[in-house]
């Protein structure tokens, strides 16, 4: 039954992310947006993250889709504006880049497709596993707010506090790019 | 988590201050004095700069011994020196104090170098200088940073902050090597991440020094684990600009403003290159070096060719100098092959070479670029090959330091440049990958053809006429005494580095 479900969410995600990369239409493309975002927070509670799923649909599905519509919309893209100035030069760069890279991957991949059930157990051995995680942060519930908010502030907090720099930097950013007359 | 080791990011703490003071005091000083923010920005730097060397002093004095080249080479016996800090989230090492030394030196010249664009009110305005801290914040973090996830934030704060400085001069041209290096550089991260989460997903460690220790669930998903490093190594020959993921460079290094452009060159070159030591020395390591070491030859022999032969045709100085850029970055990508059975002096030693061509690089090509952003007529940038062309007569001091610059990006005695290549050549052929190094040195042959074409375009080609019917002039500069200060504080550390190669390594001990 959770294999099934997975592959529905997995499935969902996929069609619609490649459905945000082909349509012709901006609009579209965001409207795109929302069946993948609900698609990542099905795997969020599969994997019984359901804090994150749910913050994934409230700030990916809400505030962010809306953000992307507004913008869209600000700048009035017509569909014919819209071209394919695809030329080979960039068709050239775009197929070295994949090779290389499929090359890499290939590469270290070469020892072979792992049999059954290996990655399953790989994972159940890393984050998976729910007893650990729930050491870690003290008994509470795995995947609540609770314990992500406790390993956050805890073991993370310096991340954490760097982001806030990084929010910094997006400001100045924002006005050093948007502002008429510094 | 121990509290009191947060002193030990003082030096950060300072850089990330001045940032801040810069951007307020724009808010209240007129716009007529603007000229004192390029000074506080550039305090702020040499503050972090005397707070870095005094954190080493003290760490030294207490531990009666310098800290380890890397976290690796650490001894482990209890009371001896222990780099990883504050839960293992930064090492604080000497490749980390080098790292973030050559990102406050490359933010201190590009401030100078930016120092005459009072005409530009985006590149004369505190958030430009507040960003270029910003951005110089995040390579000494992550010249720290030991853990994938303060890395991966670090590198973010560093790369944002140079997406915008990128577009910071708000034309056309700016615009495009922003919007590029935006998208290409998102697409890079997007790579670096997707490796994160499969390493995690399959160790659950995020520690550089921890991931790949031998254990039973190493060899049971080292499926997941060898393809998200292979993921991560994308991104991060991506970050440094190595071929094949070096399309961006040109076009970025030419439309971003010239002070930008040194920075890009040399302060985001070495963070970047601090995430690939620590993956080559700590992450693989001798052990691993059979799987890994082949791969970054490779990178480096193909980073050497194209980077050298693409710059042969460039006629614009600031696209010739990105093609060096890349070429030196296959130079450097020599100095990170670990031989399987080297120890850690060996380690050490190969990783005090690669810091050294760092230094070496970021001296040059700062210089280069504040001659670069000095040429101009009625206004106008100037930058193509033929505007250089009597430079030499009108300026003969500045054409005497780009000169030098030129040569020493080519690997002449007596300067830096030689000692550098010298160096990193001697690493990659110790740790006994002699066939890189010997086209290293072959590349390095063909690539003085387009360092000397500078060279004869300043002192023996004719002067064209800019206009006709006038009497033909000579490249004309602005004056600008900060980016004189540099462009001649750069000339001679180039000489002195190359005279006296030992001198960084003597002020550690």
């Amino acid at each position: 039954m959770v294999d099934l479900l997975f592959l529905a969410a997995a499935a969902l995600c996929v069609i619609s992310a490649c459905a945000i990369v082909t349509c012709k239409n901006p609009v579209y493309s965001v409207i795109g947006m929302l069946p993948f975002f609900l698609g990542i927070a099905g795997l969020f509670v599969l994997l019984e993250a359901t804090f994150l799923a749910a913050m994934q649909i409230m700030v990916y599905g809400g505030a962010i889709l809306v953000v992307f519509l507004f913008v869209i919309m600000l700048i009035n893209l017509r569909p014919e504006e819209i071209r394919d100035d695809f030329s080979f030069g960039r068709y050239l760069g775009l197929a070295a880049l994949a090779g290389v890279t499929g090359g890499v991957i290939l590469s270290f991949v070469r020892a072979g497709v792992p049999p059954d059930g290996e990655l399953e157990r790989a994972f159940a051995m890393g984050i998976g596993s729910r007893e650990g995680q729930e050491a870690m942060s003290g008994g509470v519930l795995f995947g609540s707010a609770e314990s992500i908010g406790l390993t956050l502030f805890r073991q993370y907090v310096i991340p954490l506090e760097l982001v806030g720099v990084l929010l910094m930097v997006a400001i100045l950013g924002a006005v050093i790019l948007s502002k008429k007359k510094l | 988590m121990n509290w009191s080791e947060l002193s030990e990011l003082l030096p950060v703490g300072v850089v990330l201050a001045a940032a801040l003071v810069v951007v307020f005091l724009d808010l209240v000083i007129a716009h007529k004095d603007r000229y004192a923010l390029p000074m506080v920005a550039l305090a702020g730097c040499v503050l972090g700069l005397g707070s870095l060397i005094q954190n080493y002093l003290s760490l030294t004095t207490y531990y009666k011994q310098s800290p380890p080249w890397f976290s690796g080479a650490a001894e482990t016996a209890a009371g001896a020196f222990n780099p990883l800090i504050l839960g293992g989230h930064f090492s604080i090492d000497l490749f980390g104090f080098a790292i973030a030394g050559v990102a406050l030196l490359a933010g201190a010249l590009s401030v100078l170098s930016s120092a005459h664009e009072e005409d530009d009110s985006a590149l004369s305005s505190g958030e430009y200088y507040g960003l270029i801290l910003l951005a110089v914040a995040g390579m000494m973090l992550l010249g720290f940073a030991h853990d994938f996830l303060t890395l991966l934030v670090s590198l973010e704060i560093m790369s944002i902050s140079t997406y915008i400085l990128a577009g910071s001069r708000r034309d056309l041209k700016s615009g495009e090597a922003a919007l590029k290096y935006l998208v290409l550089g998102a697409f890079s991260t997007a790579f670096l991440m997707m490796g994160i989460a499969f390493i995690y997903g399959a160790t659950g460690k995020l520690s550089l020094s921890e991931v790949l220790i031998p254990s039973e669930q190493l060899v049971s998903s080292a499926f997941l684990i060898r393809g998200g490093l292979a993921l991560l190594l994308v991104g991060v020959l991506f970050k440094v600009g190595a071929a094949p993921f070096h399309f961006w460079i040109p076009d970025v290094y030419e439309g971003a403003p010239t002070g930008v452009t040194g920075l890009m060159a040399t302060g985001v070159k070495a963070a970047a290159f601090a995430v690939l030591g620590r993956l080559a020395f700590e992450t693989f390591g001798p052990r691993y070096a059979h799987d890994w070491a082949w791969l970054f030859a490779a990178a480096a022999v193909l980073t050497m060719a194209v980077g050298n032969f693409l710059a042969l045709r460039q006629e614009n100085v600031k696209r010739m100098l990105a093609y060096s850029g890349i070429a030196h970055t296959g130079y450097l990508l020599l100095g990170f092959l670990v031989s399987p059975n080297a120890d850690g002096i060996m380690l050490a030693d190969q990783l005090q070479n690669a810091v050294f061509y760092l230094l070496a690089y970021a001296l040059m090509t700062l210089g280069a670029f504040g001659v670069v952003g000095l040429v101009r007529e009625d206004g106008r940038r100037l930058e193509r090959l033929e505007d250089f062309a009597g430079l030499s007569k009108e300026h003969p001091g500045l054409a005497l330091c780009m000169a030098m610059f030129m040569f020493s990006l080519a690997g002449l005695p007596p300067f830096a440049g030689f000692f550098a290549k010298f160096l990193v050549f001697k690493s990659a052929v110790d740790a006994g990958y002699v066939l890189p190094a010997v086209l290293g040195v072959l590349t390095s042959v063909a690539s003085m053809a387009y360092y000397l074409r500078v060279v004869r375009a300043m002192y023996v080609d004719p002067v064209r006429a800019t206009k006709p019917g006038e009497a033909p002039a000579g490249a004309r500069c602005r004056y600008s005494w900060t980016t004189n200060l540099l462009i001649y504080g750069a000339g001679l550390a180039t000489i002195l580095l190359g005279l006296f190669p030992s001198g960084p390594t003597f002020l550690l001990r």
